[in-house]
């Protein structure tokens, strides 16, 4: 039986950003689509099935906690697990970003195996019983 | 408020406005401006001769907040002018170069101390008034505040015991030499750290008091991630690079790459590594642009100084294609009297940014000229501008334009800012025009080396 794929999304401004994440996530069960902006973003998700968002909170021209907003505010991307990247790990961070409708944060800098374990842990969370992640993780 | 029965002319609040920390504009009745303060005029970007316009347009051009102080002055209001743009939270001044200017702008005051405690108050700059025996003959409300004690409480009272931390030496030793020029020193009252300046009020009579003026330094002290929002942006600005550089180490350390991989994603270590370098280095500058660097001055020639960064950024102009010219330089030496690795720093700023924010095909234009006593050092470009509502804020640290045509070009967001820094060190001036899609013309400003500057043991012998 096939392993499940999982469509990721990430959406970071800095290209280089996302080449690290592709080459970071090449070899496990995740599919990357990229985005640089906010716009980009909300046009892929509408576009293709997402299981999980990977989004960069500090973005220039419109902010990582917006893009989380507008997410959200689809009602087909309203249950999908949105996980949010900062550089910071403050309290005024973390509860801003789960106002905005993330549900869980990352602080950078992130290797491979914490971003995977990361991942991993939300979407046994959010598809309880998938054997796919449990054989992944295993 | 404040409501004196005699005003100061406008000259000495112009003065005074000089000195004080802020943005700040003396409008008259009729809304128009009469005297910006040289923050003022950084924030706008306005020069002297556009201070005619009114505060309406000065307030829709510029994208800022305006805030009336509340002090009547017959006919004259001040304002105080803030960017609009958030991350424009730092000072433009610490309370160290203003607090320095207030023995003379205080001397054009008629011995009326009540107005100018009132006048200090609207500005946030405490004010204590000592006596012959260094006790407490009055303070103002910001002085109550920053000390923890009410007026009625401190008033009489030995300043040592309310402020302990200050030293009954330093305050005879300016008793006993006047002349001698106070530097700030800080001192801590409670939790708050202080600036401190010392001024003669008066030397007839009986006696002489003594002045303190307190600026509070603690906000730009702090190091609490959440009440600073210039450190937040440098940890992210360097945890970005270095979270790309260290997990492509890692891969690479572990063999997880193959051989056409290794070559996509060296590169992209390089460009990250140095990002974080270039950032530390601007950071490392800004750093070293303190009051101290006035020692470091000497004659400049500002003609090989500009020559110099344009055969530097030759080949990266080339790389962008655009064209970069040097006009013809004044036939004399144009001497200027600084620190030679500054001005150098602050000009190839300005052309670099002129470079990054030109499309290819484009040009940029330096242009070195003597007018009167000053060299102005011009660089244009008919690159993709600044939006107006962008302007106030352009030499604010970590100020970046976001233009997809641009958007491959990544700057430390600090170069104007250290421009700008680098340029008030040396009492010069700067300002620019933009209009988007057209091109921006920056301005360096630099006063002419007259000799006068030189320190006594520099001076030549004569022959």
């Amino acid at each position: 039986m096939e392993r499940k794929r999982y469509n990721l999304l990430v959406v970071d401004d800095e290209e280089d950003a996302l080449t690290m994440v592709r080459h970071m996530l090449r070899g496990t069960p995740f599919n990357i689509i990229m985005a640089t902006n906010g716009q980009d973003a909300l046009a892929k998700a509408q576009r293709e099935d997402i299981d999980i968002v990977l989004l960069d909170i500090m973005m220039p021209d419109i902010s990582g906690m917006a893009v989380c907003g507008h997410l959200r505010a689809d009602p087909r991307l309203q249950s999908v697990p949105i996980v949010m990247l900062t550089a910071l790990d403050d309290y005024a961070t973390r509860r801003e970003a789960m106002q905005a409708g993330a549900t869980d944060l990352i602080t950078k800098p992130v290797t491979k195996d914490e971003l995977l374990a990361k991942l991993n842990g939300i979407l046994a969370e959010y598809h309880a019983g998938s054997q796919a992640s449990q054989a992944w993780l295993g | 408020m404040l409501n004196p029965s005699h005003s100061p002319g406008t000259d000495q609040i112009a003065q005074l406005l000089k000195a004080l920390p802020g943005a700040l504009v003396l409008v008259d009745d009729a809304q128009t401006i009469s005297y910006m303060n040289p923050e003022a005029r950084m924030l706008t970007g306005l020069r002297e001769n556009h201070e005619h316009v009114t505060l309406d347009a000065l307030r829709e051009a510029a994208h800022l907040k305006i805030e009336k102080l509340p002090v009547d002055l017959e006919g004259l209001h001040i304002y105080r002018l803030v960017a609009g743009n958030t991350r424009h939270d730092e000072p433009a001044n610490s309370g160290h170069e203003s607090t320095q200017q207030m023995p003379r702008l205080l001397q054009l005051f008629d011995a009326r101390p009540e107005h100018i405690l009132g006048l200090f108050d609207t500005l946030g700059v405490g004010l204590v008034v000592l006596d012959d025996a260094f006790h407490i003959d009055a303070l103002n409300q910001a002085a109550a505040n920053l000390l923890g004690y009410s007026e009625a409480t401190a008033r009489k009272r030995p300043v040592t015991r309310i402020i302990p931390d200050i030293d009954p030496w330093q305050l005879q030793a300016f008793r006993d030499n006047p002349e001698q020029h106070p530097v700030p020193w800080m001192l801590t009252q409670g939790d708050r750290s202080l600036a401190v300046q010392l001024v003669q009020m008066s030397a007839t009579g009986a006696g002489s008091r003594l002045l303190l003026a307190l600026f509070d330094l603690t906000p730009y002290l702090s190091h609490n991630l959440k009440q600073s929002p210039l450190l937040r942006i440098i940890v992210h600005d360097l945890t970005n690079p270095l979270n790309i550089a260290l997990n492509f180490a890692e891969m690479l350390d572990k063999g997880e790459l193959e051989e056409g991989e290794v070559t996509e994603v060296v590169p992209i270590m390089l460009t990250q590594l140095r990002r974080m370098r270039d950032l530390l280095r601007d950071l490392s500058l800004l750093d070293q642009i303190g009051d101290r660097i006035r020692e470091s001055f000497e004659e400049v020639h500002l003609d090989i100084l500009v020559a110099m960064v344009i055969n530097d950024l030759e080949t990266r102009a080339a790389e962008a294609q655009v064209r970069l010219q040097l006009m013809p330089l004044p036939a004399t030496s144009c001497v200027v009297y600084g620190n030679e690795r500054l001005l150098r720093q602050a000009i190839q700023n300005l052309v670099e940014n002129a470079i990054k924010y030109t499309l290819p095909d484009g040009w940029v234009r330096v242009t070195l000229r003597q007018k009167g006593p000053w060299f102005d050092v011009l660089v244009a470009d008919n690159g993709i501008g600044i939006p107006p509502a962008k302007h106030a804020a352009v030499f604010a640290p970590f100020y970046r334009v976001r233009d997809n045509r641009t958007s491959n070009v990544k700057g430390t967001g600090l170069g104007l800012h250290l421009v700008r820094s680098i340029v008030e060190q040396h009492d010069g001036e700067l300002w620019f025009h933009s209009v988007p899609d057209k091109g921006s013309i920056f301005v360096l400003r630099l006063r002419a080396y007259d000799g006068s500057d030189k320190k006594p043991q520099d001076a030549a012998p004569e022959l």
